[in-house]
């Protein structure tokens, strides 16, 4: 993939939204992920369904990109959908962590642990 | 600013200028064919015929020259009207169909020597056998009257002279504008009484090139028929002549048959090679009987073909001897191969053009003016080849000149209206490139004079310690754009040493903006928090809350170092962790309490670590503009590999000083990256706390 590139593709997994990042969400690229993710969330069918975002071939994320999953998490919230992030590589992870964005919304190390935790269940 | 720029290439304007134009140039053609045929075209019709000259179909047409070999044989122009009757004698001998003799012989016989004497010889014999003797006038309208023949007579359109007497049954509309002469040269009156008809010639285009001969003429008001026309009716048995005028074309007609003729009643002529029509000699006419049979049920034509009698005229195929032009009319109508310039064709021409105009606006207006030229030309070859093809296939002259002329004229005035509109827009786009640079300029003074507020904004070591050697502190930012979001700030409150580094996210403009606001919020906060980084960050996160409705968040690293007893505190709003290392102990990482970035979660509780410095320890302080970036080809450098590049600049530099330090991790850096722009602002904060001891 090209290194200025990213990915945002949406699948169903046990009930829950996932929305499969991919790619580099650098700053020139980080309205238009923004944006894109902001459509992801929001069909009105989708209405209450969780979110998953899965990070798992997501390679680098910048602040500016940081700042598109913060709004996320508010417009999810706003919207009476549960967001939360799975998967992240390491790159990412130590944005992640750095910045404590544990505490914005809940990081998963797997996808199925998401799911479970989604459902109340132990992780 | 927005220039209005068309990038139509036809306006409606130039294509009513076209519309006008060409419907103009339509009228006009269709108007002006009454008018006498402009050269070019005639030009272009004679290009085709000595391109392609008409096949003969037959010999139906014979010539009895009298050429140079029948002079040197039978005696020097003028022969005596003896020599002429046996000549024409022996021609009725063979009984042609007719015979037209384009010979004028207005006087009486000549006596030469040499004839007296042959003459004077052949009536003592003749008298001597009982017989009569005859002058030569006689003998030779003794000839003549052996068969259908058709004396010529020259049109002279000033001379005044006897009335003529016209041809009988010939009947063309006064409006018709004939040929006019003032009477005819003709042959004695023994010779055209003894002849069937008379026909007139050299009322023609006299001077220049024969391209028709006349149909009919006007002599003293009366209508005469040419020669070639009257042996044409003499063929068809003698009947009435009429003008007639159709739709298709006016035609003269001759009995049931027609010869397309022009308004003024010229007959176009589509020539073949005279050189391939046969002629006979008249000497050998004379002496060779079975040559002469050929002779036998042919249209003849007796005339001169030798150099010294100069009757040669210029046609489009060349010189050519007169007697051929009026056999080449005779061809025309046996072979039925007539020119005609059909009624509709100037119609069709106004047609043409109107729809070639329209096809060129078109293709001027999807694809340019290039491809629009090429199809320009395109259309008048095409104009060109279908107008030879109708000459020579259907005899019909259809005129491609006026319609490229006017089409080509078309296609400049809408070339040039379309350069002057190219013009304009360039111009225009002049003038919009000029004020985008104008404005470009305005901006970046606008821009660089926010980078000069912003640098002005960073502080300095000698303002801030003034003079206090228990530490020492240097920063260093480089904006990824020409003002950027990242910031480092120091300042003493007491004995105390603040410092910060934050990144906001994103860059520009708008991220200067907010980090302004972010440093000033943060030094406030500082002065009321009682010398505690975190309290300072909780105070700063509660009011950015109010002020941030771009929802905009900023990572800070927040410390204070208490210069007296090295005690230092540091608290994290998602911010890396600083490294710590001095001459003696290789770089850590100093990882503290905190929380995530500011603007993030209002209301957050951020903590704060405590460490204990000793004199001579470092700390380095960054942002992400330095793990994050990147060569051309490679990966990023990350925080792993920031630690790594520390403790190399550690090896090699671990007695340093803060300002060098900062030099050499600028210098690595840029290394790193392969001398790239940045991708993203970097900032770097160097302190050095040295303790009371120094």
């Amino acid at each position: 993939m090209n290194p200025s590139s990213f990915s945002l593709t949406a699948s169903e997994a046990s009930g829950a939204c996932v929305l499969h990042l991919g790619g580099w969400v650098d700053y020139l690229l980080a309205k238009e992920f923004e944006t894109r993710l902001f459509l992801a969330l929001d069909p009105p069918w989708a209405k209450g369904q969780a979110v998953v975002l899965d990070l798992t071939k997501l390679e680098y994320i910048s602040s500016a990109g940081l700042r598109g999953l913060m709004l996320a998490a508010r417009r999810a919230r706003s919207i009476d959908r549960l967001i939360v992030l799975a998967c992240p590589q390491t790159v990412v992870n130590d944005v992640l962590e750095t910045c404590r964005f544990g505490l914005v919304m809940p990081i998963y190390a797997t996808l199925a642990g998401a799911l479970r935790g989604l459902r109340g269940e132990p992780v | 600013m927005n220039t209005p720029i068309s990038a139509a290439r036809v306006t409606p304007q130039a294509a009513l200028v076209a519309l006008l134009l060409s419907l103009g140039f339509a009228l006009l053609m269709v108007i002006a064919a009454g008018v006498p045929e402009p050269t070019l075209r005639e030009l272009w019709w004679d290009h085709i015929q000595s391109e392609q000259p008409r096949a003969r179909h037959n010999d139906s047409v014979v010539v009895v020259s009298i050429d140079d070999d029948s002079l040197t044989q039978l005696g020097p122009w003028p022969w005596p009207r003896t020599r002429l009757a046996q000549l024409i004698g022996s021609i009725h001998s063979a009984k042609p169909a007719i015979l037209g003799v384009d010979i004028i012989l207005p006087e009486r016989d000549r006596y030469h020597p040499s004839e007296i004497q042959r003459a004077t010889q052949m009536a003592l014999a003749a008298l001597a056998d009982g017989g009569e003797v005859l002058d030569g006038d006689a003998q030779l309208a003794q000839a003549i009257a052996m068969g259908p023949t058709v004396m010529a007579a020259i049109a002279q359109p000033d001379t005044p002279g006897p009335a003529a007497p016209g041809t009988p049954d010939v009947v063309v509309p006064k409006a018709v504008p004939l040929p006019v002469a003032a009477s005819l040269l003709r042959s004695l009156p023994v010779l055209t009484a003894a002849a069937t008809s008379e026909g007139a010639i050299n009322a023609g285009d006299a001077g220049g090139t024969i391209r028709r001969v006349p149909t009919v003429l006007r002599v003293g008001g009366k209508p005469i028929l040419g020669l070639a026309t009257e042996i044409v009716r003499q063929i068809e048995g003698g009947p009435p002549v009429r003008w007639q005028s159709t739709r298709s074309g006016t035609q003269l007609r001759v009995g049931n048959a027609g010869i397309p003729v022009a308004g003024d009643g010229g007959w176009r002529l589509r020539y073949s090679r005279f050189t391939q029509r046969p002629h006979l000699r008249a000497v050998d006419v004379m002496s060779d009987a079975k040559l002469r049979s050929a002779l036998e049920g042919r249209v003849v034509l007796l005339g001169y073909t030798a150099a010294g009698l100069v009757d040669v005229v210029r046609t489009p195929l060349g010189e050519t001897p007169g007697v051929d032009v009026h056999a080449e009319a005779l061809d025309n109508y046996l072979d039925q191969q007539l020119l005609q310039r059909p009624a509709w064709a100037r119609w069709a021409e106004a047609a043409t053009l109107l729809a070639a105009s329209a096809l060129v606006m078109l293709m001027l207006w999807l694809q340019g003016p290039l491809l629009a030229s090429a199809a320009a030309i395109t259309l008048i070859a095409t104009l060109f080849a279908l107008s030879q093809t109708l000459l020579t296939q259907q005899g019909w002259l259809t005129d491609p000149i006026a319609p490229s002329f006017a089409l080509l004229l078309v296609l400049g005035v809408e070339l040039g209206l379309s350069l002057q509109r190219s013009r304009q827009q360039r111009q225009a786009l002049a003038d919009a490139l000029q004020a985008s640079r104008e404005h470009a300029a305005f901006l970046a003074g606008e821009l660089d004079a926010a980078r000069r507020i912003q640098l002005g904004m960073l502080p300095k070591q000698e303002q801030v310690l003034q003079g206090d050697r228990r530490a020492r502190i240097v920063g260093h930012m480089d904006a990824a754009r020409t003002v950027g979001g990242d910031f480092f700030d120091f300042y003493r409150d007491d004995a105390r040493l603040w410092f910060a580094v934050g990144d906001v996210s994103g860059k520009g403009l708008p991220a200067s903006l907010f980090m302004s606001l972010v440093k000033t919020r943060l030094h406030s906060a500082a002065l009321r928090a009682g010398g505690c980084p975190a309290a300072a960050l909780c105070l700063a996160n509660q009011e950015l809350a109010q002020e941030n409705p771009e929802a905009q968040f900023v990572t800070v690293l927040m410390g204070v170092l208490d210069l007296a007893s090295g005690q230092l505190q540091l608290s994290s709003a998602g911010h890396d962790a600083p490294l710590r290392f001095n001459a003696e102990r290789a770089p850590a990482v100093l990882t503290s309490e905190g929380g995530p970035p500011l603007g993030m979660l209002d209301d957050f509780p951020y903590l704060a670590s405590r460490y204990q410095l000793a004199p001579g320890d470092n700390l380095l302080l960054f942002t992400d503009g330095a793990t994050d970036q990147r060569p051309l080809q490679g990966t990023q450098l990350g925080v792993r590999g920031l630690h790594a590049m520390a403790d190399q600049l550690w090896q090699a530099h671990r007695d340093a000083a803060p300002e060098a330090w900062m030099t050499h991790w600028v210098a690595a850096l840029a290394a790193h990256r392969q001398q790239r722009e940045l991708e993203d602002d970097l900032t770097l904060l160097a302190l050095r706390y040295q303790g009371d001891a120094a």
